[in-house]
């Protein structure tokens, strides 16, 4: 009989763990806090502002014709679904690679062209070596791959890694998906387990 | 009889003109730009246009460039994966598209690039396009503003 308790309780350690193995711990930002700009130029501290809510993050360029607006428009379905879905314990963050273009001014142009809801999405930018350092630690690339310039102004694209992440309250990326092409409903799965 | 050869040369450049307007409209059809959309953006901004470009006549023909006063620089482009999860775009000249075949131009792949927006397109509006191709004549085209596809 004891026996059999004992295997029970092994059996629900090993299924437990298992299950919590789906989140492994990517990331801790625990120590770390990256002084950023919002598109009203205030400073936030990312990702503490958020702390003991789930973060979804992606990181963009606003110069960027093809991919980040894939990025953005499955966050923004993922945002209404959470709506629907009545879970307020989220925040939405999309990150800048290309902070000396992206002005705070140019974010709100981009926020109010494609008309996102900022209501928990935030969009943000700041100092070079900081975004760079968010960049290192999230194992995101961006490396400007073509600079022209047209009609006197600089443009520049970047061949970048193609990210949105999954941050829990506790402020570790727990998962990452391919911005782009990330599957809706198993993000949504993910944020419920989380 | 003045009045009339005058008459007469009116209603022969009248039918005319009427003829080689037809003409003009068959021979756009050899090539159709279908669905096209091009996504919203602010003035300053890049943005893409996607459409899907149908070569119904007997010869291969290509896309050469693309022309309207909505942007600065407007150049073909496609949006190819880089090792790691990476995502870049690079120029590529014309697109060729064989006799009876359809090529797609949509996201994550081929697009035309708007390089600096002189105007904000806001979703609703619409932008006059012009293709030019190597064989078929060149057709211009009004083109809606969206902000996404779904
Ligand atoms: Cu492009």
């Amino acid at each position: 009989m004891a026996a059999t308790k004992k295997i029970s309780a092994v059996l629900l350690f090993v299924l437990v763990n298992a299950c919590g193995n789906n989140f492994p711990v990517i990331h801790d930002f625990k120590n770390e806090d990256f002084t950023l700009l919002n598109a009203d130029s205030a400073e936030m501290n990312f990702p503490s502002v958020f702390k003991g809510k789930i973060i979804v993050a992606g990181f963009i360029f606003t110069n960027c014709p093809d991919i980040c607006p894939l990025t953005t428009n499955n966050m923004r379905i993922i945002q209404e679904k959470l709506k629907e879905l009545k879970m307020g314990n989220v925040e939405f963050a999309a990150i800048s690679f290309d902070p000396k273009h992206d002005t705070p001014k140019v974010l709100r142009d981009y926020i109010r062209i494609r008309k996102f809801d900022t209501d928990n999405w935030t969009f943000f930018t700041g100092n070079q070596q900081v975004i760079d350092s968010l960049l290192k630690v999230s194992e995101v690339f961006a490396i400007p791959s073509d600079t022209s310039f047209v009609a006197g102004e600089e443009k520049v694209t970047f061949i970048h890694t193609d990210r949105i992440m999954l941050i829990d309250g506790d402020l570790r990326i727990r998962k990452n998906y391919p911005g782009s092409t990330i599957n809706i409903d198993e993000i949504i799965d993910d944020i419920q387990k989380l | 009889m003045k009045k009339i050869i005058l008459l007469i040369i009116t209603a022969i450049i009248f039918v005319g003109c009427n003829s080689i307007e037809k003409k003009e409209a068959k021979i756009s059809k050899e090539i159709e730009i279908k669905n096209p959309w091009i996504r919203s953006a602010a003035a300053g901004m890049n943005t893409a246009l996607f459409f899907d470009l149908k070569n119904n006549s007997e010869a291969d023909d290509s896309l050469v460039s693309v022309e309207s006063d909505a942007a600065e620089l407007i150049q073909i482009h496609e949006t190819i994966k880089a090792p790691n999860g990476m995502m870049q775009m690079k120029e590529i000249g014309k697109v060729s598209v064989r006799k009876g075949t359809e090529m797609k131009f949509k996201p994550m792949g081929k697009h035309i690039m708007f390089i600096l927006l002189h105007e904000d397109l806001p979703a609703g509006d619409s932008v006059e396009v012009k293709f030019n191709f190597s064989k078929a004549k060149s057709m211009s085209q009004k083109v809606v503003v969206k902000d996404f596809t779904k």
